[in-house]
């Protein structure tokens, strides 16, 4: 095919494109609201995950935590007889090594609150986190998320508490709880603690449950040596969690090997089973959107082809082979499918800098069901450029595609029918 | 010249098969003006459209400055269209969104001539059709008289050998069907291209130098004139 028939081609593709104002402007914006919806919902995913990550690795299991392996297997009871022996030397040498490390130690207790601060008498059972404030700063960002009053101090009897549970047992700051637990070996003890400050954090599990005491006034009522049961450790560079894993194990090695060296993902299998199982069921809902634009695309396309079946068999009948009636109705198709693209990024891109920027609030749902996601309240949805380069250039080889299939079966018709049958 | 040997064509309509042609033979010299007459179902269509190569033949043979179409397949014809027959359509045919001169040369663009060539040939026969000025309009700016001008020179412009033209007035009022006529008399004189066409008006046969009459796809006069 020489240069000029080529430019006449696409020329009069172009024109036809044109002249069929009302079947382009359907066909274009099936494909622009195929295009965006898919964009925008796999924008609002991603940008759910890796909020949901980072809230994970910020409030909750930090990048990497280290564990007694016999504390890991059963870590759900929060047995605080398996604390790591020597964890004041272990933060030292992983400080001494450039890492950011948080001591805790985390138990099971029956939160007990009533009397002239709060309007019900009751009790709770609650996972008490105990810290120490200064280095727990360094690694969780707890702290700074206390929408009332302030975080505790060190070797205080204060709490923070999440403000979801809060509101379930109407605590405010300056209100008495007491806690009943069991110390090492098992006796019990009872400790009255002033709550300092409200948490509201991006992460709704935190806010479902938090309950943060100082770690050595606890350690003193369970007798735990001020040793920790968990000891976090945040990295400056996320990317290279297996390595950091490898690192620390090789610095812990001469010193314990009962010790157990986890990454965040470990420890958010939960998480990560529930945001895999959502991103199928999104995939499959994406593919059910993409579908429906593509029939309605193919359709459009089919009709025009149709109905210009006449057109195809006069093109013809001046010799123009099967090649340049191919070239001609999928350029047009593409241009089409040019057009609905152009018109989908920019209704995605706009819809996506107000996710990115601004985002959804989801407050609502996220205080009364936990959908998995380890999001608060605003939804953000995240640039994804590569998903939306190949979703384009999916719509476009399919309506090149689809050009092309109908234009074959048009071809297929004798001259002398398609001439008299339209 | 063109030589239609015995040839046959049918037609299934539904379950019964329908003799468009029935072993039909006709010889046209070159540059011949000649109308294909007779009434509707008589096989003037089914006959322009085998000699334009756009419909196959189930016997016989049509043989075409020597060649056979019957042995041509679908690239073979497409080929031979492209280079040696023009169409002219009862309802113009015109691409609407082209204008009068691009309806003109796409036929010389499927040709591959070169730019220069398809601007110089497309005014000339713009210009000899009386259209030059319109070149700019499209179809639906035109009357049907002039489409059917601009469809003429479009036919004529590639020179083929051959031009087939099914029923070119029978959409227009008899003024304008006249000057088709006239235009299609003057092109043949010019250019020395075989005109054949198919119509039944009467006032249309009275143009055609020889006059060929088909009845349930059989000749049943050929007058010369």
């Amino acid at each position: 095919m020489k240069k000029d028939e080529f430019i006449f081609i696409v020329k009069l593709a172009f024109k036809n494109m044109w002249h069929y104002k009302r079947r382009t402007i359907i066909t274009a914006a099936s494909i622009a609201m195929g295009l965006a919806m898919f964009i925008i919902v796999d924008s609002l995913l991603i940008g759910a995950e890796k909020e949901s990550e980072n809230n994970l690795r910020w409030y909750e299991t930090a990048d990497i935590v280290i564990m007694e392996t016999s504390y890991f297997e059963e870590r759900l009871y929060k047995d605080i007889n398996h604390t790591i022996t020597g964890s004041a030397k272990i933060v030292s040498r992983l400080q001494e090594n450039g890492y950011r490390v948080a001591p805790r130690i985390t138990f099971l207790s029956e939160m007990f609150f009533g009397g002239v601060d709060f309007d019900e008498e009751g009790h709770i059972a609650t996972v008490v986190t105990a810290v120490k404030p200064a280095p727990d700063k360094e690694v969780f960002k707890l702290h700074s998320t206390i929408v009332e009053g302030r975080y505790i101090e060190q070797n205080s009897h204060e709490a923070v508490i999440g403000s979801f549970l809060a509101e379930d047992i109407d605590a405010k700051v300056g209100s008495f709880i007491t806690l009943l637990f069991q110390g090492k070996g098992g006796f019990f003890e009872l400790i009255d603690l002033e709550i300092v400050g409200i948490t509201d954090c991006p992460n709704p599990n935190v806010n479902r449950s938090l309950l943060i005491v100082d770690f050595n006034t606890i350690s003193d009522y369970l007798e735990t040596d001020y040793e920790a049961a968990e000891i976090y450790v945040s990295l400056s560079s996320f990317s290279n969690l297996n390595r950091e894993i490898q690192k620390i194990e090789k610095i812990l090695e001469t010193n314990n090997n009962s010790l157990k060296v986890v990454g965040w993902e470990e420890l958010s299998k939960d998480y990560l089973a529930i945001a895999k199982a959502k991103r199928g069921g999104s995939a499959l809902i994406l593919v059910l959107v993409f579908i429906i634009a593509v029939v309605g695309v193919s359709n459009t396309m089919l009709m025009a082809i149709y109905e210009r079946t006449k057109e195809v068999a006069v093109i013809r009948s001046f010799g123009a082979n099967d090649k340049f009636i191919y070239i001609l109705f999928s350029a047009e198709s593409a241009f089409v499918g040019l057009l609905g693209v152009l018109i989908g990024l920019v209704i995605a891109v706009s819809a996506n800098l107000y996710m990115v920027n601004i985002g959804f609030d989801f407050g609502y749902m996220m205080r009364e069901i936990d959908i998995g996601y380890r999001i608060q309240s605003t939804m953000h949805g995240s640039w994804n450029f590569l998903s939306m380069v190949l979703s384009s250039m999916f719509c476009l080889f399919f309506c090149g595609l689809f050009g092309a299939l109908f234009t074959r079966r048009a071809l297929k018709k004798e001259i002398s029918d398609a001439l008299r049958d339209s | 010249m063109i030589e239609v040997q015995k040839v046959v064509r049918t037609y299934k309509v539904g379950l019964t098969e329908v003799l468009a042609l029935r072993e039909l033979s006709l010889t046209i010299e070159k540059g011949e003006f000649v109308a294909i007459a007779g009434p509707s179902g008589s096989g003037k269509t089914t006959l322009l459209n085998l000699l334009g190569c756009i419909d196959s033949f189930d016997g016989g043979e049509i043989i075409i400055d020597g060649q056979r179409l019957s042995a041509m397949d679908k690239k073979e014809k497409t080929e031979f269209r492209k280079h040696n027959v023009g169409f002219i359509f009862q309802t113009y045919n015109l691409i609407p969104v082209l204008s009068a001169y691009e309806n003109v040369s796409f036929a010389l663009s499927i040709l591959g001539e070169p730019a220069s060539v398809i601007k110089e040939k497309t005014f000339n026969i713009l210009e000899e059709v009386g259209l030059k000025e319109l070149e700019n309009r499209f179809p639906n700016q035109l009357s049907g008289g002039q489409q059917q001008r601009i469809a003429i020179a479009r036919a004529l412009v590639k020179n083929p050998k051959l031009i087939l033209a099914d029923e070119p007035t029978a959409n227009l009022d008899s003024e304008t069907g006249k000057e088709i006529l006239e235009l299609m008399t003057q092109m043949n004189k010019k250019h020395g291209t075989t005109f054949i066409f198919s119509t039944h008006d009467q006032m249309v046969m009275e143009y055609a130098k020889r006059l060929v009459f088909l009845h349930d796809g059989q000749i049943v006069n050929d007058e010369k004139r």
